[in-house]
């Protein structure tokens, strides 16, 4: 590496550093980050039940049908009731995680905060007046209203803080119990929140409209735009790879704001396969996890084909087994690849490649989109991944191409990075 | 017993590192509880730690965990052994920290 090329990677390296800091110092978005980690496990759960009730083979329904001895649509049903109470309901659970995860950041009454916050989300729910009573319509607390649960859990968390320190409380005589009086404490901070957040919804009745609505249809409308959108989808791995060539971890620095995105158009997909429609986001959550990220695996691939160098070897087979399940440190830090500018165009754009030929597959309608059905931790082998989330063989197919092209791709830069570590272990200059 | 603490953002690399470091802790008799964990969640965890080591790849996260532990003994793991996943060198390392 010439002088000038280490001195200009030195600067943006620090550059880069001090942004990821900044990154996970940011108590917002490190929150919504956290929010989503505690959030998609409960997506995977209710997946299960899910493609167990959907599931696409008639032979399958039939069996259990004649198992059972019931109507398929019966036990169909029964299975359905876990996604009723977690999936369908995506903005209440993250208007809960949310609260949680900020009131813990900004080291205020956890519980406390996540119940207001709760309280404050269904003020600004509209409910629908039924023979039975009062009702929340499902799809108002769904993941479609992700937006509108990260900002209440936000504002609810922020002006519980800001009352609760200007220490207006209700001060209780010292003999009552600490445990009586606690309660009373967080009594003014919650309803000076609850307070603000009714106030809100008179202004949106004022206005003829909805909080979910209005969020979605301003805020949400350019992230849909740009998230939804190849070029997001693609730019946002590509940033990401930059950040891992920079050894920073980019899949947690981006994941806070794309995340929210991917949830709620996945969500989408879902929503039009359980009425028995075809998906229309090809850009989804996972479209993300599992059809944008077989570019770097091509690496290590081809690393097994054409490398000659003991390094490069040793290297290839201790990263390949953590790869299938999508852990790549080992390749990043042991080859290595970041800051390795023999392989800087491969590491950089191959995942984006892959999210293109991903995209123009499902555009042309070769493979069908992602169900949104059936959610998969990222850690999913390739192929099972594949045929999973799009509920047909050709999902796994097409994981296959994109591995083909992308170890293709790799092939000419994998075998001059390594041909010039053999010329280093043969010249004597081994490695300390 | 030493407590060692090995910190990245899900815990699934470090937690490779894990297994490599408890079958070199094995070889030389050194005893020790080593775990993985995620940044995230770990704050019980590393109040009783002797150390933490923190994968290369979340490296900026120093500068936070500086300032909420200052007391804590921390290291970042070397790149090189991260990659090569030597569960041995680091184990060396750490022993050279605490000066075991």
């Amino acid at each position: 590496m010439s002088d000038t090329k280490s001195k200009f990677t030195d600067t943006f390296q620090m550059k880069l550093g001090q942004f990821a800091t900044a990154m996970s110092a940011n108590i917002y978005v490190t929150a919504i980050r956290d929010a989503m980690l505690a959030y998609v496990p409960f997506t995977f759960i209710a997946s299960i039940f899910l493609i167990l009730a959907c599931f696409p083979l008639e032979g399958f329904n039939n069996l259990v049908s004649s198992i059972l001895h019931c109507e398929a649509a019966v036990w169909q049903g029964k299975l359905m009731y876990v996604h009723a109470s977690s999936l369908a309901i995506g903005g209440l659970l993250v208007v809960m995680t949310m609260a949680h995860s900020i009131a813990e950041k900004m080291k205020i009454n956890e519980i406390q905060v996540t119940v207001t916050a709760v309280v404050n989300y269904l003020i600004l729910t509209p409910m629908l007046v039924t023979d039975a009573g009062k009702a929340i319509a499902l799809n108002s607390v769904s993941a479609e209203a992700m937006f509108c649960a990260i900002l209440t859990g936000i504002f609810t968390a922020k002006i519980y803080q800001f009352i609760d320190g200007k220490g207006i409380k209700i001060k209780m005589p010292d003999a009552v119990p600490p445990a009586v009086s606690a309660p009373f404490e967080s009594l003014i901070p919650s309803f000076g929140a609850i307070a603000a957040f009714w106030i809100v919804r008179l202004i949106l009745d004022a206005m003829g409209t909805n909080a979910v609505a209005l969020i979605n249809n301003t805020l949400g409308l350019p992230l849909f735009l740009i998230g939804g959108s190849i070029f997001g989808a693609a730019g946002a791995k590509i940033f990401e790879q930059l950040l891992w060539f920079f050894g920073l971890h980019g899949g947690s620095i981006v994941s806070g704001v794309m995340t929210p995105v991917f949830q709620v158009l996945e969500d989408q997909n879902r929503n039009l396969s359980m009425m028995g429609q075809i998906p229309t986001n090809i850009i989804s959550s996972s479209f993300y996890s599992h059809f944008a990220s077989v570019g770097v695996v091509g690496g290590v691939i081809a690393a097994l084909i054409v490398a000659k160098s003991r390094q490069y070897k040793e290297i290839s087979r201790i990263a390949a087994v953590p790869y299938i399940f999508g852990v790549g440190e080992p390749a990043l830090f042991g080859f290595p690849m970041m800051l390795n500018f023999d392989l800087l165009i491969p590491f950089l754009f191959s995942n984006a490649i892959s999210a293109v030929i991903a995209y123009v597959a499902f555009a042309l309608k070769l493979v069908p989109v992602a169900t949104g059905l059936v959610q998969l931790p990222w850690t999913t082998p390739l192929l099972v991944s594949g045929a999973l989330v799009t509920n047909s063989i050709w999902g796994a197919v097409l994981q296959l191409v994109q591995l083909i092209v992308a170890t293709v791709i790799w092939l000419p830069f994998m075998r001059k990075a390594d041909r010039r570590i053999l010329a280093t272990e043969n010249g004597g200059s081994a490695e300390e | 017993m030493r407590n060692i603490l090995l910190l990245c953002n899900m815990g699934m690399s470090t937690s490779l590192m894990v297994n490599r470091m408890k079958a070199a802790a094995k070889e030389e008799g050194y005893e020790c509880q080593i775990r993985a964990h995620s940044l995230q969640k770990a704050d019980p965890m590393i109040e009783e730690a002797d150390i933490l080591l923190i994968g290369p790849q979340v490296e900026y996260e120093l500068p936070t965990l500086r300032e909420k532990y200052p007391d804590k003994r921390l290291e970042v793991i070397d790149i090189k052994d991260y990659g090569r996943m030597d569960g041995k060198k680091v184990l060396h390392h750490v022993r050279k920290v605490l000066s075991d």
